[in-house]
């Protein structure tokens, strides 16, 4: 296949160009090279901002991206910002430039990856050497790319198949895109094949992602973490190995150790928003309140005039505070002001947004009372039912706000007539049931319901054989989901009294012992459990005069 | 137990972490530069073709600093482990050319003929930006030994691809070819020249490897007396 100059220059007068650079020098510069290849379509951007509303204006054939742009959104921000806006077809050339020799800064997933790399400095003649390659290319496997971009993915792996039958210059490359096809496909064991053939005869990092990928999708966890351990011991600077690390360790119950590996990872990579977010629910899930309130107000930072920006993450850090409150009431004053501060400015900024006014009263309401102002959080609730009154279309989230509020002022009935409502509306949302049954004192939704007697099965068959321990341990990770259940408070309690009585009171335990018990001090005589919970009471003390 | 002086961390400097970000900043700036003397040699050399030379020279003194630091930079991740290999598919042919065409100006001005044997299709696998470094360094020495012409050509045999780049000068000091086929990976400062180069040639070519097969550099004088390099990958 011999292509001549004439018929380079010919393709390049079609093309359209964006050269995205903050340096006006630098821009002009890599413009005139541009034209002297016949690009006679060619924009330019100075920031991330602009060359994303450019993008939104019109599709480029080529992207030319300075990965320094000074304080703004990098190089690589960009590239991920278009992917996840969709505005960046298959068959587009993105191509980073970039200071640096070494591959520090691709800290994105697989998925994110630039066509291509081209160090500074470089000639007219080498950007030319690159381009052409790459337009080439483009051109070369512009059928399976523009089958990609229209998601016919089966159309794509045939026409991959076909080119990798020819054996010819881009085989490789068709194996890879491929692969990532039947992945998309969801055909993960055809996926696994192709990866496996690939790494036989060389060890490809972007094979052996694909493959853990693929692993984990068959739920071959040991295996996939196996892997990605090897890889990140490797030095393997992509970071998506973190976060499906810290995904299977989610999946085998490790919250803490998936915490502690998605924070190595934001260590590295501050910027990565939705990682940021991750981070926080886990943190959340593990009551590390302070680590939480961090990844929250990075998240609302770089959300800041971004496709990512919602009220809801304001009202998240909020909630997150809250807890905060509850869990520590010394450090309830400067966390207050935070949260009316917060909440001031989320009404500002949305003021259009249907119920944000609502929603952010509901929120106060709760951390006044919280953090022990009973006069100010009834003022709140008296302005809240005005506006309830008025509101239509009320989210599961603001109800669920509302029944939280209702909780920490001690109106437990109201409560629980909101989330039984919430319950039966949701049934089918695993998402909306989970958080149902944080907040309630017994599982109101049938999912919830189906794993407390999961739950409660596994935890008999430890005390029957005196397995107390590991029954604490049960226990205590299925706590840090619903922290309010009566019946998991309560079996935890047993099993720490167990514990005690069996091995003698440590500190911990009683310690222990006491936060669930004094979750369970709301419940009147009227409950079916409370002689249970008196009985372990009457335990409790007398261990605790035993240390 | 003893007192020992308390250990200030804050005021202990690492001076080669000062050195190697000194470095990344210079190479800023080297870039900044490159690129505006690419233009202006462009600009007034279509005015004053007499002015060639100089400007050449002057763009191949600056690449030489570009590349050292390359070296540097190199050196130090590898010593501290922070290298990790991109390994990638890379088409030869293409690569070389782009190789070429990054000195193509100093082979203009002092008129050698640069010649690629490379079959269209053929692939390897390496880090791109790092054998790139290597290429690079030898493609400069070349022109600067040379007599009018360096022929690279690629042959891929036994799972190992081997690049080897070719000139009609007088061929490698005995001492140097010695040095390298010893396996000594040692620099000595002291004889004057450092071969840094060379050195980072060989430790990038050893850190290559694939399934059991590692990298390696040779170098050779060929019968008519020119020098040859050869970088052999798994």
């Amino acid at each position: 296949m011999a292509i001549t100059k004439i018929d380079v220059i010919k393709i390049y007068r079609q093309k359209t160009a964006l050269v995205i650079d903050d340096f006006p020098d630098m821009r002009g510069s890599i413009r005139r090279m541009l034209d002297n290849f016949g690009v006679i379509s060619c924009d330019t951007a100075s920031n991330g901002e602009e060359a994303i509303l450019k993008c939104e204006e019109k599709p480029y054939d080529i992207i030319l991206a300075d990965y320094n742009l000074g304080d703004n959104k990098n190089g690589q921000q960009i590239l991920e910002e278009l992917r996840f806006k969709n505005l960046l077809k298959n068959t587009t050339i993105y191509m980073m430039i970039t200071a640096e020799t070494t591959k520090d800064m691709v800290f994105g997933a697989l998925e994110y990856q630039p066509d291509d790399y081209l160090t500074k400095p470089f000639t007219q003649g080498v950007l030319g050497k690159r381009l052409d390659r790459m337009v080439l290319e483009k051109e070369s496997l512009y059928e399976i790319n523009n089958a990609m971009d229209l998601l016919d993915y089966d159309r794509a792996i045939e026409l991959c198949q076909q080119r990798i039958d020819m054996h010819d210059k881009y085989e490789q490359r068709c194996l890879r895109i491929m692969s990532s096809c039947f992945y998309k496909k969801h055909k993960f064991s055809q996926a696994k094949k192709v990866y496996e053939d690939i790494l036989e005869e060389r060890e490809l990092e972007w094979a052996q992602i694909g493959l853990g990928k693929s692993l984990m999708a068959l739920n071959d966890l040991d295996q996939a973490e196996e892997l990605f351990t090897k890889l990140a011991d490797d030095g393997c600077l992509c970071l998506e190995i973190y976060d499906c690390l810290a995904d299977i360790k989610t999946r085998q119950g490790d919250i803490e150790e998936a915490q502690r590996i998605l924070e190595r990872a934001i260590d590295v990579s501050p910027n990565a928003i939705m990682r940021q977010e991750k981070l926080a629910e886990l943190s959340e899930d593990n009551h590390d309140w302070e680590r939480a309130e961090k990844s929250r107000k990075k998240v609302i930072r770089l959300g800041n005039n971004s496709v990512y920006e919602t009220p809801e993450h304001h009202f998240k850090l909020a909630r997150c505070m809250n807890s905060e409150i509850s869990d520590n009431p010394e450090a309830a004053k400067g966390k207050v002001k935070e949260v009316e501060e917060v909440m001031r400015s989320v009404k500002r900024k949305y003021k259009d947004h249907e119920n944000v006014d609502l929603q952010a009263d509901i929120i106060q309401a709760n951390v006044y009372a919280s953090a022990g102002h009973e006069d100010k959080s009834q003022e709140k609730m008296a302005t809240i039912k005005d506006k309830m009154a008025a509101a239509s279309n009320k989210s599961a989230q603001l109800m669920l706000d509302m029944a939280q509020t209702y909780k920490t002022v001690g109106d437990h009935d109201k409560a629980k007539e909101i989330l039984k409502d919430l319950a039966e509306k949701h049934e089918d949302n695993p998402d909306i049931s989970e958080a149902i049954d944080r907040l309630s004192d017994e599982p109101l939704s049938k999912l919830g319901k189906q794993k407390a007697v999961q739950l409660n099965q596994e935890g008999k068959e430890l005390f029957a054989s005196k397995e107390y321990s590991k029954a604490i341990q049960l226990f205590s990770q299925a706590l840090k989901h619903y922290p309010n259940n009566i019946g998991l408070n309560l079996n935890l309690m047993l099993a720490l009294v167990r514990e005690m009585s069996a091995k003698g009171a440590t500190a911990a335990q009683v310690q222990h012992c006491s936060s669930a018990k004094e979750k369970l001090a709301h419940i009147g005589e009227d409950n079916p459990m409370y002689e249970r919970y008196k009985v372990l009471c009457d335990h409790l003390v007398k261990l605790k005069k035993s240390l | 137990m003893t007192n020992k002086p308390e250990h200030n961390e804050e005021n202990n400097v690492d001076f080669s972490m000062l050195l190697a970000s000194s470095v990344h900043d210079i190479k800023n700036s080297l870039s900044m530069l490159l690129t505006s003397l690419d233009e202006v040699i462009d600009i007034t050399t279509e005015e004053r073709p007499e002015h060639r030379r100089s400007y050449s020279i002057l763009r191949g003194e600056a690449s030489r600093i570009n590349n050292a630091l390359i070296y540097l930079l190199g050196l130090y991740r590898l010593q501290n482990e922070q290298l990790s290999l991109n390994l990638q598919e890379v088409f030869i042919a293409d690569f070389l050319e782009e190789q070429v065409e990054s000195q193509q100006l100093l082979f203009d001005v002092n008129n050698i003929k640069v010649s690629i044997d490379c079959d269209e299709n053929m692939t390897g696998y390496f880090d791109e930006n790092l054998i790139a470094g290597v290429i690079n360094n030898i493609l400069v020495n070349c022109a600067k030994y040379t007599q009018d012409s360096i022929t690279l050509s690629v042959e891929q045999n036994n799972q190992y691809l081997t690049i080897s780049i070719l000139d009609n000068g007088s061929g490698y000091p005995q001492g140097i070819i010695d040095h390298i086929s010893n396996d000594n990976r040692s620099i000595d400062f002291n004889s004057g020249s450092t071969n840094l180069g060379l050195f980072f040639s060989q430790q990038i070519a050893s850190i290559h490897h694939c399934k059991g097969r590692t990298g390696a550099i040779e170098l050779s004088n060929s019968e008519t007396g020119g020098g040859c390099f050869k970088l052999i990958l798994p």
